[in-house]
């Protein structure tokens, strides 16, 4: 019997790598007006980067994540002061084919270097403690109430945490953030009140590198292996949530990232679909909210 | 068994698949290029093409039951095919439809991919219907006949060739015009009392069901499917090979539809620099995008300007 | 918003761009025939294999072996080469992989396909079309049945013997319940089928077969379905990627201690070995495809291997590289370089009667060959004695994990009524 409580736990966890991607996705989204389908390999190019300071150079693993995710950021910004410079007047799509080659390169790139084997961490085991243990009969029905954490799966979720709070102050505290929220809203209007847009975009680069990166580390941690196309394989997952958050609205990258993990992992509840339809149903239930909120739930309006 | 052998073979069989992405390539044309349709779910609809064909072909499947082994199994096959895959997946597109074509955009863009992986997952998981990840074979009336290349390539062209002439045909028309209209400025055409869309769900059956038509031609070609064959790699791939050839004209789908061919198959002539080749291949098509997408966006014979922002 | 781009002649211009150029290129090499082939003296065979996509480090270990097996063949004299095309692991490129050298090139015999699937579509598509004589490296089953003529054959068995030899071990065990998890895809699936039939033979209830996709970051709904009949063990049919994130995930789970855990030889390997804590898969075992190792010809396979190229081969690249031997013997044994008398060759020098070779002794089985008697190759991997449906039959041992060691045992007598 599967309990309802680790499902929406589990949903959690596997939400703060998410919420962590799409966050900077719909950043992006939103100021730059484009879909990155780079992302992905932002994420992978984290994790891997990790890997070789953290095995390879030697570093204590906490370094070695912030290292990579720093180097990501200046990856971001090369990304954006090389190539997305000379196309900001470019339609969406041109930008959504341009990132499509970022990909392509970025891929083949870490797969020249590191090859297709996985690979992994190698961090100590960390076991689930059984919090929650019992039965219950509720109308004649059993309930099961079972629930294991672990240290591993609450500091992921802290994380997810940590991040959207870190998120939210610098966008609402911080010059930078405010500058990149008005842009979103507006991007002309900024232009002509004085805002430097390209800082603005370079920093939208930066800011969403570096959480990818970071998503790209958690996932790694989170699943125990690291291989070539990890990046990509969470990407349609990410989209939904930003998406189903309303694109441009990192708020809704927050809200869409949970709510899409946690629905996915109750899909194994539904009887013939079990779980190997799972991400069919994150896209479902993107369709069923965009069906009443064409735009999302936020609509891509910041509060 | 007789057919044509050697250099020649080769070159056939090379058009024949470019014949059959120029199809595929028209069909979003259609979709993106005239109507201005983000569909990201090409492999699905080819894909739902292919399968129909292969269940139809099976000789102990239902519809040998229901029609007869003459009909499955002999040339007639041929046609029957290709009119019930475009069936299928125009009723695949018009089920899609419903929910996802109000969208906007980008939205359309990642609900079309969202749908293109269910129906990736559909075909992995229900062994019944289609094999499953064991794959399927297509029972092909064409196997085993003289000549068999040559005839493919005859169907295939002959396809495309009917296709481009309906396609140029309805663009021309008041009908065409109309979803122009859509492409450039929807609320405009709805002012002028077009109900867009109905005209947008048209233009998006009647693409996703000629995808559907060039399933039927890839699986006479390859003769086994497996749901692998319709990653959204290939969406990726077709979207590519429609811009290389030119954005927003039939002319220039078609001759994309040739170039991608080209372009997946020209690294087979570059001399081997052991595995790294074709990690460096995926490295070359993304500069190739990049410096395509910089400096001529537009593609070889493209009407439509991508780089105005829209 | 979009706009118009007026003007034609801008679009002439761009025609000797890149795609242009390409169409042409493709046009004139296609009808001109392939550049850098047909100058030398030596024969061609053309190979098929995954140098990308998910099966590229098989098709790295395939080029390995064969580079070994050519000196062997052309240390006497300089016989034959091989001409690479990536499959990348797709049926779709595949088969053009394969157009290329059976109908471009116009080679008579050619390795094609590691996996099955693409196996299965360039027989289907351009081997048995074209008359040309195939060799491959997938292992359904439904290879064996293909009606191809005697067109393809193997020298890795079918991957169906490896399920009875493990259901025969879980049976010899003592479980009486048993879940599956298999890769969805057709090796996973073929093995998962034929490893229920047998554990239903012998007596062995198999609660639940649950398939998974690779690429997921977490497996915790299949390991609870595998879990939750309560069975003895959980057996994996898996590749390795899938397999670390299970094996993490079961431990953290809790569930290791609750069943015992059986493998195919695909875990076996340093990809598990070097991204799994010991503690998770500690106390495992499975089987493995294994050549008689107690026979020279595998002894020195290893070593000259490890020699020439600083690791360890495994069985797969065993059976590449017999592969590839019998590719090069059949060349010489033909008296002519064509598919029909490459065919009439090859079943016959594979197997008795005949004067026992090993690969070492290649020159004198020239010779022999030569005067015209018939002669019986013995592979690294075996016998190698390809039967009426172009298969060999396989050995199967037990491989333990302890010690943090991926450790072989005994031969696996698969049991009779299999």
């Amino acid at each position: 019997m599967v309990s309802a409580i680790q499902l929406a736990y589990n949903g959690l966890a596997f939400g703060s790598v998410i919420v962590l991607a799409a966050m900077g996705l719909s950043l992006l989204y939103g100021i730059g007006n484009f879909a990155n389908f780079a992302h992905g390999e932002l994420l992978t190019v984290g994790a891997y980067l990790t890997l070789l300071l953290y095995g390879a150079v030697g570093l204590p693993f906490v370094l070695a994540a912030v290292l990579s995710i720093g180097l990501a950021v200046a990856l971001g910004v090369l990304i954006d002061r090389g190539l997305m410079v000379h196309h900001r007047q470019s339609s969406s799509l041109t930008l959504l084919l341009i990132t499509v080659g970022v990909a392509f390169i970025l891929r083949s790139l870490i797969r020249i270097v590191w090859s297709s084997s996985p690979r992994s961490y190698g961090l100590p085991l960390v076991v689930d403690q059984q919090v929650l243990d019992s039965t219950v009969t509720v109308a004649g029905y059993d309930v099961v109430l079972s629930l294991g954490v672990s240290g591993k799966s609450l500091a992921i979720i802290a994380v997810g945490i940590l991040a959207a709070t870190g998120v939210h102050l610098f966008l609402t505290r911080t010059k930078t953030g405010v500058a990149m929220r008005a842009t979103s809203a507006n991007r002309s209007l900024s232009k002509v009140t004085g805002i430097d847009t390209e800082y603005v975009a370079t920093t939208t680069w930066a800011v969403a590198a570096g959480l990818a990166a970071l998503s790209g580390v958690v996932l790694a941690y989170s699943s125990g292996v690291i291989y070539p196309r990890m990046g990509f394989d969470v990407l349609l997952v990410v989209f939904a949530a930003v998406v189903l958050g309303g694109i441009g609205s990192p708020y809704g990258a927050m809200v869409g990232a949970y709510v899409i993990s946690i629905a996915r992992e109750f899909s194994v509840l539904i009887p013939g679909v079990g779980s190997r339809y799972k991400l069919a149903v994150a896209f479902l239930v993107m369709i069923v909210v965009l069906l009443f909120k064409p735009e999302g739930i936020y609509g891509g309006k910041w509060s | 068994m007789a057919g044509i052998t050697g250099p020649a073979a080769f070159l056939i069989s090379i058009l024949t698949t470019g014949a059959i992405y120029a199809t595929l390539s028209l069909g979003l044309n259609l979709q993106w290029g005239y109507t201005g349709l983000f569909n990201f779910s090409v492999a699905a609809f080819w894909g739902i093409g292919a399968y129909t064909t292969a269940l139809l072909l099976q000789p102990d499947g239902i519809a040998a039951a229901v029609l007869g082994p003459g009909l499955t199994g002999g040339p007639v096959a041929i046609p029957l095919a290709i009119v019930l895959s475009g069936l299928i997946s125009g009723i695949a597109a018009a089920i899609v439809a419903v929910p996802v074509l109000r969208l906007r955009g980008d939205y359309l863009a990642i609900a079309t991919l969202g749908f293109a992986e269910t129906i990736r997952l559909i075909l992995l998981n229900e062994t019944w219907l289609s094999g499953g990840g064991s794959g399927m074979l297509v029972n092909s009336p064409l196997a085993g006949v003289d000549y068999d290349g040559l005839l493919r390539l005859a169907l295939s062209t002959g396809v495309l060739v009917v296709v481009y002439s309906v396609l140029r045909r309805g663009i021309d028309s008041p009908w065409g015009r109309v979803l122009t209209g859509i492409r450039e400025d929807e609320d405009a055409t709805k002012a002028l009392g077009k109900d867009t869309v109905s005209f947008k769900l048209q233009s998006f059956v009647i693409g996703s069901a000629i995808m559907g038509i060039a399933g039927t031609l890839i699986a006479l070609q390859i003769s086994f499917l497996v749901p692998g064959q319709f990653n959204p790699e290939w969406t990726f791939f077709i979207w590519i090979g429609m811009l290389l050839g030119g954005t927003g004209s039939n002319y220039g789908a078609l001759v994309g539809g040739f170039m991608l061919v080209a372009l997946l198959n020209i690294p087979r002539y570059v001399p081997e620099f052991g595995g790294v080749l074709a990690d460096a291949r995926l490295l070359v098509m993304g500069v190739l995008i990049i410096v395509m997408m910089t400096y001529k966006p537009t593609g070889l014979f493209g009407d439509v300007n991508l780089t105005e922002g829209s | 918003m979009v706009s118009y781009n007026s003007g034609g002649e801008t679009r002439r211009s761009y025609l000797g761009k890149a795609g242009g150029a390409a169409l042409l290129t493709t046009g004139l090499a296609g009808c001109t025939g392939v550049i850098g082939g047909g100058e030398s003296d030596l024969n061609t065979i053309g190979a098929a294999i995954p140098q990308t996509g998910n099966l590229s480090d098989f098709g790295g270990q395939f080029e390995r072996q064969a580079g070994f097996a050519l000196d062997i063949v052309n240390d006497a004299e300089e016989r034959i080469e091989f001409s690479y095309e990536d499959t990348q692991t797709s049926e779709n490129t595949g088969v053009t992989a394969a157009e290329k050298l059976v109908s471009q090139d116009g080679l008579p015999m050619v390795f094609a396909g590691l996996s099955s699937s693409v196996a299965i579509a360039i027989a289907e598509s351009v081997a048995i079309p074209n008359e040309t004589l195939m060799a491959t490296g997938g292992t359904s089953s439904a290879i064996t049945e293909l009606e191809d003529d005697n067109w393809v054959f193997r020298t890795s068995p079918p991957s169906t013997l490896q399920a009875q030899a493990l259901a025969t071990m879980i049976a010899d065990d003592g479980n009486s319940d048993v879940s599956i998890i298999y890769l969805n895809d057709d090796f996973g699936t073929a093995v998962k089928d034929e490893l229920v039939a047998s554990l239903d033979t012998l007596g062995v209830n198999v609660t639940d077969s649950v398939g998974y996709a690779s690429g997921k970051s977490s497996y915790s709904s299949q390991l609870n379905q595998a879990a939750s009949g309560d069975p003895d063990a959980i057996a994996f049919v898996t590749f390795p990627q899938g397999f670390i994130v299970m094996a993490k995930e079961a431990f953290e789970m809790g569930l290791k201690d609750q069943v015992a855990y059986y493998g195919i030889e695909n875990i076996k390997g340093s990809d598990v070995r070097d991204n799994l804590d010991a503690q998770t898969i500690s106390g495992m075992s499975g089987t493995q495809p294994s050549p008689p190792t107690e026979r020279d010809s595998f002894q020195r396979f290893i070593s000259e291997n490890e020699e020439r190229f600083d690791r360890t081969p495994s069985i797969w690249e065993a059976y590449y590289f017999d592969s590839a031997m019998v590719m090069g013997l059949t060349t010489v044994a033909a008296d002519s370089y064509e598919s029909a008398a490459l065919r009439d060759n090859v079943y016959e020098l594979s197997r008795p009667p005949g004067e026992s070779y090993t690969y070492w002794q290649f020159d004198d089985a020239v010779e022999t060959l030569a005067n015209g008697d018939p002669i019986n190759y013995q592979g690294v991997s075996g016998n190698v004695d390809i039967n009426q449906n172009g298969d060999v039959v396989g050995t199967y041992r037990r491989w333990n994990f302890a010690d943090g060691e991926f450790q072989t045992g005994d031969f696996v007598d698969v049991a009779d009524d299999l």
